[in-house]
């Protein structure tokens, strides 16, 4: 569970540490990467330690949630478009954003991407105990907007002023789908 | 020593004539270039009036052109639009009364085709889905039918829509090779791209239970779109006078759109009391 990304703070021997504490501190890493996408008001440069571990839990939570509720011979096939919209639509918008002209780095483009999924994850799971049409379509709206408008916080890029649509709409296309999956499942 | 010098001076002698065909390759790759840019620059110096726009244009596609094929930075300058030229484009090929190539102006852009096609498979999911749960309930007098969303249907509609806009403009650029057309692969791609733009408004009727109004909705666009690219690519068939490849060209045009068609109506516009 060693973070690919993540900075060690200043400079420390972890060779002798227990493995759980190894663990934990990373742990705590991506749990405090994950409070910052549902107060996105906080410190922004947390996110700037990019890691993927945050984005894969989050993402199989999800997958595994929505695949759970599935239409029984579909189970399968819902967990595996789950999981490629979220990887490879977190990679085409990246590529995306940077033929546009953007300036962030791959990686950490797309752990922001995976991170803001974090509030529909949410909302995935609150469903699973409301049977309730209209209440669970409220929820799903709310973890939508909260989703889109945390990520476009992070994503947004200032040289970008003209483009600034062009950047945002796949943003939107892609929690769109997300969220829509989580509505109907 | 003597035998040394005598081998060099054969590989000199090998070399040369070697040296004279890369010359030649070189000498008409160029010509080549050259004449595939005939259409494009005289349509650059017809419509930019001012000198510093296009001295800068003309600068970014040197700088883009100094990357390599499997650079990403290659494809930067076919993301080269704003939100404004987008909107622009989109306009032009729902209303379609002025020619969708003298709007793109020597700068095809990808975005738009990527982005509307991917915007074209979802709603049709969305409302196909929306469009199905509402016949399940209509159908069913007691109420408490169950209904199961198909997930399918969405990598359907990705797999139809991919292939659609992938492979038809690729196909009609080998055409155009073929019969010496001056339509380049990128502006073919952007045509078609945004041609897809009418099936986002279109979609959206798909959710009405009832199959005339479906088939009303489904022919409309096609119609349209099918009157697009005639208005659009016309123009170049007939300037080589070869009744022949128009012909052909339309032929291909005119079946897969009619193709695309039929699977929408039988796919997605499916669902009525």
């Amino acid at each position: 569970m060693t973070g690919i990304g993540s900075n060690r703070q200043g400079i420390q021997d972890t060779l002798d540490e227990p493995v759980l504490d190894t663990l934990l501190r990373d742990l705590n890493n991506v749990w405090a990467k994950m409070k910052q996408v549902l107060i996105p008001t906080g410190n922004e440069n947390l996110l700037r330690d990019w890691d993927l571990w945050g984005p894969l839990i989050l993402c199989m939570t999800l997958a595994i949630r929505l695949s759970f509720s599935a239409p029984e011979n579909q189970s399968a096939m819902v967990f595996t478009i789950t999981f490629i919209i979220i990887w490879c639509g977190a990679a085409v918008i990246t590529v995306n954003s940077k033929l546009l002209g953007g300036k962030m780095s791959f990686f950490q483009s797309i752990c922001i991407l995976g991170y803001c999924i974090f509030p529909l994850t949410i909302v995935s799971i609150i469903t699973l105990f409301i049977d309730f049409f209209i209440l669970d379509l409220i929820f799903v709206i709310v973890g939508f907007v909260w989703s889109v408008y945390a990520s476009i916080g992070f994503l947004t890029d200032v040289s970008l002023s003209q483009k600034k649509t062009l950047v945002i709409y796949p943003i939107f296309l892609f929690y769109f789908i997300i969220a829509w999956m989580v509505n109907i499942v | 020593m003597e035998s040394n010098y005598s081998t060099i001076f054969d590989l000199d002698l090998e070399q040369n004539p070697e040296n004279k065909d890369k010359n030649d390759l070189e000498f008409q790759n160029f010509v080549m270039s050259n004449d595939e840019n005939i259409g494009k620059m005289t349509t650059n110096k017809a419509n930019t009036n001012i000198g510093s726009a296009t001295f800068t244009n003309m600068e970014d596609s040197n700088s883009s052109n100094n990357y390599s094929f499997w650079n990403i930075e290659y494809y930067s300058k076919y993301f080269n639009v704003d939100t404004k030229d987008v909107i622009e484009r989109i306009v032009c090929t729902i209303i379609p009364k002025e020619s969708f190539f003298n709007k793109v102006d020597a700068n095809p852009d990808l975005y738009g085709p990527f982005w509307i096609s991917t915007t074209v498979i979802m709603v049709l999911f969305v409302t196909s889905c929306i469009a199905n749960s509402l016949v399940t309930y209509l159908n069913d007098k007691k109420g408490n039918a169950k209904y199961n969303y198909d997930f399918s249907l969405l990598s359907f509609a990705t797999v139809t829509v991919y292939t659609y806009i992938g492979l038809i403009p690729l196909v009609i650029w080998f055409l155009c090779k073929y019969f010496s057309i001056a339509l380049g692969l990128i502006d073919l791609y952007c045509l078609y791209g945004y041609g897809l733009s009418l099936w986002i408004p279109a979609a959206v009727f798909a959710i009405l239970p009832n199959s005339l109004l479906h088939t009303i909705f489904v022919l409309l666009p096609g119609i349209i779109s099918g009157y697009y690219l005639y208005y659009n690519i016309y123009p170049y068939t007939k300037q080589c006078d070869n009744n022949f490849a128009s012909i052909v060209i339309f032929a291909t045009i005119f079946t897969s759109l009619i193709i695309l068609v039929l699977i929408f109506k039988i796919v997605f516009f499916k669902f009525s009391v």
